[in-house]
């Protein structure tokens, strides 16, 4: 299906012109993306390296993984609002990069991780799962966001 | 098979299948970026 219809829609809207006229509101917005990538990063970071035995062991898993879940939330639905707007600037350029696709993938990929395996495994008690299972869910969840991440900024490049 | 042996089976296999398509990705991408970098720069 394609979905260059969307982008000519966004182009085309109200938020692009924003995004077009207004630099300084652009930055503002950029600003959060940014800092919302920062806190969803962390949150991945502190749960993951903990799953992984390297970090706060002296916290137990369950409550750490619990506590930064619901930041993660938090930061992903800002980083979707503030990206939403961003690429509204710069719709078709987007639409044509292979690398905001492959970002895109990532994310996804990254969203049904969370939802569908990470949280619903997390939540049982840690002790009780395979451990290998567990190092599995840390050492996926680094490589898949480190991978939107770093395709993020290679769209800069591309 | 209960619930959490469901997902623990889930979480390993799509763990390999990360590790496998992060290295297949990342190395074309790494490939691709170091072709530039010859076309760019050919000594």
């Amino acid at each position: 299906m394609d979905v260059l219809f969307l982008f000519e829609a966004l182009d085309q809207s109200a938020l692009a012109n924003i995004s077009k006229a207004y630099g300084g509101i652009f930055a503002v917005v950029q600003m959060f993306h940014l800092l919302a990538m920062a806190l969803l990063g962390g949150m991945i970071l502190v749960c993951d390296l903990r799953l992984l035995g390297l970090i706060l062991t002296d916290i137990s898993s369950e409550r750490i993984c619990k506590d930064t879940q619901k930041w993660f939330d938090a930061a992903l639905c800002v980083m979707l609002i503030s990206g939403i707007f961003m690429s509204s600037a710069v719709a078709l350029k987007l639409y044509y990069n292979a690398m905001f696709w492959s970002k895109m993938s990532g994310l996804a990929l990254g969203v049904f991780f969370v939802y569908a395996i990470r949280r619903p495994l997390l939540g049982f008690a840690h002790s009780s799962v395979n451990p290998w299972a567990l190092k599995s869910v840390a050492l996926s969840s680094l490589i898949i966001w480190f991978s939107v991440a770093a395709s993020g900024r290679w769209i800069g490049f591309s | 098979m209960d619930k959490k042996k469901q997902l623990e089976t889930l979480a390993l296999v799509f763990g390999a299948a990360v590790v496998i398509g992060a290295i297949w990705f990342w190395s074309l991408q790494v490939g691709d970026a170091l072709d530039t970098l010859r076309l760019a720069y050919p000594d």
